[in-house]
């Protein structure tokens, strides 16, 4: 066996495929890691990678095999005193070992990479995949590459078979999947590498039951590889018998341990079944009435220390928990997402307060009476993984390279979610889409009273009250608030090269005008964040997220998502005043911040835009650069600028300064005097 | 030591009749195996090898009952199929090594051994080069070398020479030739001058039957005083070319040179030549155009 097992290793090192199967896979890591996207990294490596691997190395077994045996390569070796087994074990075994041997070395990378950014790593999950996922995967698509490899002639029949199986398989495996009811076991086998980075942990396994029982798949490997040795027993006219057997055996370990997996998952079916069945009709009728408010979270006193580089986030604080129904609630409900710890939880007077927090859904055991309130203390941590993006008002938090974006419905800190009473009374069925609390339809209901103060970064608080995502956005950056020159918004993940061009594109554009303004020195960054996060975007409606940024429109960006827009977008932030003033609450600061923006065009471009020449404050000011010099009209645009709050950002204070820097030219006196008479436009 | 066959029979599926009661006894030296494709040479060979089992009928080697034992024949025995894929990426040395061990060759033993077949099939300056790159004669004289591992006291060669530049072919006789002082080399071909340069023994088959076994020379006198030159005009060759079996015609601008197998003179003017063993064999097996 060692020698088959040496020579295949030995065809296998000089062989191509396995080198770019191998560097392929790299490759595609080091490109989706690029920016320390190591949570894309791992996402990727599950849901792209793997399959990439597993799918490469299964093609390239069916084409080696093929080639060997339309080259009649065994042929010599049919009549040598060596048992066909032990060749074919040996065979298989070299093989896998190379296969596996890479797949090792790949999660080790990754693992290394987690360990040199500090992220936080399961290392018992990882362990666990290294020894017995991945190299029990490995094992049944050697066998499945071997076998094919004999059994079809053509190499592109071999591929496609092989293809159809494994990606068959695959969405077999999601085709029959039951929301919130586990993998059936049909294609368990194939199912490897669905899970998906959510947890403080860094990893955790959404479909358990995928690696509960491997022997499963162990079963389906050697059956394959039994089911191979009688065939070629058969074409050498050796007995058949000892094959026989082995298909026998493995059938039996592949049934038996189905059994593991048929019978939890039927287990669950019927319970949710059994729950259906034993539910009051009057729930039905509740739960087809509209959701109402049961609990109402207010007067959040919170800290909050973010660490947006490593993606941690760390809280602690207080809040009231009021039942507002008229029926006692033993089991008050709220949401918290996954990804946070919650370690102490006490009412006001210290009195610890039990608590189970399982997925999404953070259970209290404590009663709450009508109407009764109760004073809460918690403090929770976890580090913000990737998470997938959802449409609609079902929103997830998106990490870039370096910030944190926290929807408040996505439950970074307790939320009280407007779930109906039926499930708060415990009287819902499981798997019933309206009761199942992580699904925050709605968002959480926005507190009166919510105090933060946050540590670690720079911050970014916003209300979005009354619009379907409604509640608190924290964001979080490693920039200090006037580095911060521009927030570019409603950015996916997949625009970012788009976004990243269009970053540098405009601060290019924004150049001439930089020296006109103070605070510019870092003139735009962008911030990824996916445009479902702040659909109803709030930030256009809210006070300067950071001051002296340049804030520009998500919502206005978000839809431009077509390079030629780009143009159009920077002439929308040129033209429009209220887009670098950021102040335009009357139609007489529109048109004083509009003829500011006019000036400055006419003086970075040397022409006027469009009929602007006609805007009286844009005259003016050019006469002033005129007649003085572009430092005073600078000076000018500057001091106004610094007006911006101090509610004195006004006609008059425009004349105030021109008067006292250019006023003894004649020209500026004569566009003074007509700016006083007809006002600014 | 000798190989002996005993009514051996291969049914194939469809009742196709590969061996029809094969009573044959191989002993030491070089024995050769000639019949036309198809005649059954590969199956015996292959039941021989252990490759394939007989319907019936029995088969010892060297004392070994090979239905009972197939592991010892296997043991003793050296097999060149007639067609035969490599490793192309191993070298000649790696390959030999795997082959070694898959003999139960252990350590310096298996690489003496390998530097020892490497040698005496000449490929010891090829030894570098992977075997993606050796001609047609190189692939054959590398099966003859795993074939030679292990000193086996058998030796089966199914039509090495097929396809093999005469140059080629000479050095590859002569190496068999030299391999069967001490062992059985049991040689098929339908090459008659294969047998005829190299083989002490001859056995013909024909549609799965032994038609003849003895010396290439008795098998050269199967047709004694049956081989005729000939000489005819083009045109009054075309005339009789259906009456005569043909062994070899050689055309010049207007006549035909003729080698004729005919128990009698034919035509009355021919002129009585010496047998070859291709002559035999043809005589036998009533081949040739007629």
């Amino acid at each position: 066996m060692r020698a088959s097992l040496q020579m295949t290793l030995r065809l296998l090192l000089r062989a191509p495929g396995l080198w770019v199967v191998s560097l392929g896979t790299a490759g595609l890591m080091g490109w989706v890691t690029s920016g320390s996207l190591l949570l894309r990294a791992l996402q990727m490596m599950d849901m792209l990678l793997i399959p990439f691997f597993f799918l490469g190395q299964l093609l390239l077994t069916i084409a080696s095999s093929q080639q060997e045996r339309s080259e009649r390569s065994e042929e010599l070796l049919a009549a040598l005193p060596y048992p066909l087994w032990r060749f074919l074990v040996g065979r298989a075994a070299g093989t896998y070992l190379a296969w596996v041997t890479v797949s090792l070395l790949l999660w080790t990378e990754i693992g290394l990479v987690s360990v040199v950014i500090g992220h936080p790593v399961d290392w018992l999950f990882l362990a666990s995949h290294w020894l017995m996922a991945a190299p029990v995967t490995l094992l049944f698509t050697t066998a499945l590459g071997l076998l094919l490899g004999q059994v079809i002639r053509q190499p592109l029949l071999g591929y496609i078979a092989g293809a159809l199986v494994w990606l068959g398989a695959r969405i077999g495996t999601i085709a029959l999947s039951r929301d919130g009811q586990g993998l059936p076991p049909l294609f368990e086998f194939a199912a490897s590498g669905l899970y998906f980075p959510l947890t403080d942990h860094g990893l955790v396994l959404v479909e358990a039951s995928l690696y509960l029982n491997r022997l499963y798949v162990l079963g389906f490997a050697l059956l394959l590889g039994a089911a191979l040795l009688l065939l070629r027993s058969r074409e050498r006219h050796l007995p058949t018998r000892p094959a026989a057997l082995g298909i026998l055996l493995a059938a039996v370990l592949t049934l038996g341990s189905a059994v593991g997996i048929v019978r939890p998952w039927q287990a669950s079916i019927q319970a949710a079944k059994a729950n259906v069945q034993a539910m009051p009709v009057r729930t039905f009728e509740d739960l087809e009435a509209p959701i109402r408010q049961v609990l109402a979270a207010d007067q959040y006193q919170l800290d909050v220390q973010l660490d947006p580089e490593s993606h941690r986030l760390t809280a602690r604080g207080s809040w009231v928990l009021t039942n507002v129904t008229d029926v006692r609630i033993d089991q008050p409900q709220l949401g918290l997402r996954q990804t946070f710890t919650l370690s102490r939880l006490t009412t006001a007077s210290g009195e610890p307060v039990a608590f189970r927090h399982e997925g999404n859904l953070l259970q209290l055991e404590h009663p709450l009476g009508p109407g009764e309130s109760l004073s809460l203390q918690g403090e929770w941590s976890g580090t913000v993984w990737e998470s997938r993006i959802k449409d609609g008002p079902k929103l997830g938090a998106h990490i870039s390279t370096k910030s944190i974006v926290l929807p408040a419905n996505w439950g970074w800190y307790p939320v009280a979610t407007p779930e109906s009473l039926p499930y708060q009374l415990k009287i819902c069925p499981v798997g019933q889409r309206d009761c199942d609390p992580s699904i925050f339809e709605g968002g959480p209901v926005p507190p009166a009273s919510f105090a933060l103060s946050v540590t670690g970064s720079d911050l970014n608080l916003l209300h979005n009250a009354g619009e379907r995502a409604n509640g608190l956005y924290l964001v979080g950056t490693p920039y200090g608030s006037r580095q911060v020159a521009g927030v570019a918004l409603n950015l996916s993940p997949l625009t970012r090269p788009y976004a990243d061009e269009m970053a540098a594109e405009y601060a290019e554009n924004m150049r001439p005008y930089l020296t006109m303004l103070p605070g510019r020195d870092d003139p735009l960054r962008i911030i990824e964040v996916s445009y479902e996060i702040i659909w109803n975007s709030p930030w256009a409606r809210t006070a300067p997220a950071f001051p002296n940024a340049l804030l520009l429109d998500g919502t206005t960006m978000g839809y431009r998502d077509q390079e030629a827009e780009v143009t159009r977008i920077y002439s929308l932030v040129l033209q429009s005043p209220e887009q670098w003033w950021r102040m335009n609450e009357s139609h007489q600061l529109h048109d004083l911040t509009q003829g500011f923006a006019h000036f400055m065009y006419r003086s970075s471009q040397g022409r006027w835009y469009g009929s602007s020449a006609n805007d009286p404050v844009a005259a003016l000011l050019w006469q002033v650069e005129a007649g003085k010099g572009k430092e005073t009209a600078y000076q000018i645009l500057r001091q106004m600028y610094g007006e911006r709050f101090t509610g004195r950002l006004t006609l008059e204070r425009l004349i105030q300064v021109v008067q006292a820097a250019a006023g003894d030219d004649p020209k500026v006196q004569a566009a003074l005097a007509g700016l006083a008479t007809e006002g600014p436009r | 030591m000798e190989i002996r066959f005993e009514g051996v029979q291969k049914i194939y599926p469809g009742q196709v009749k590969a061996l029809d009661g094969i009573d044959l006894t191989i002993p030491v030296g070089m024995y050769g195996l000639l019949g036309p494709n198809g005649a059954g040479k590969t199956t015996l060979m292959r039941i021989l090898c252990t490759l394939m089992e007989p319907t019936a009928g029995k088969i010892t080697v060297d004392g070994i009952d090979r239905l009972v034992e197939p592991e010892r024949v296997r043991r003793i025995l050296g097999y060149l199929p007639q067609e035969f894929g490599l490793y192309r990426r191993l070298t000649a040395p790696e390959y030999l090594d795997f082959v070694g061990s898959m003999k139960g060759l252990s350590g310096a033993e298996r690489r003496r051994q390998v530097a020892d077949v490497l040698e005496r099939v000449n490929l010891t300056h090829e030894r570098r080069k992977p075997l993606g790159g050796y001609s047609g004669g190189m692939k054959r004289r590398l099966g003859i070398a795993q074939a030679l591992l292990g000193d086996p006291k058998i030796l089966v060669v199914d039509e090495p020479t097929a396809g093999l530049d005469p140059e080629e072919r000479l050095r590859f006789r002569n190496l068999l030739a030299d391999l069967s002082t001490s062992r059985i080399v049991l040689l098929s071909t339908h090459i008659a001058s294969d047998i005829e340069a190299t083989c002490q023994s001859v056995a013909v088959m024909q549609k799965g039957r032994v038609r003849f076994t003895g010396s290439p020379t008795a098998l050269m006198q199967a047709a004694a005083g049956q081989v005729w030159q000939l000489d005819l005009p083009a045109a009054e060759y075309e005339r009789v070319r259906s009456t005569l079996k043909v062994v070899s015609a050689r055309r010049t601008s207007d006549a035909v040179s003729l080698r004729v197998l005919a128990p009698e003179r034919p035509l009355g003017i021919g002129e009585s030549l010496p047998p070859t063993l291709e002559d035999g064999y043809l005589c036998l097996t009533g081949e040739g155009a007629a």
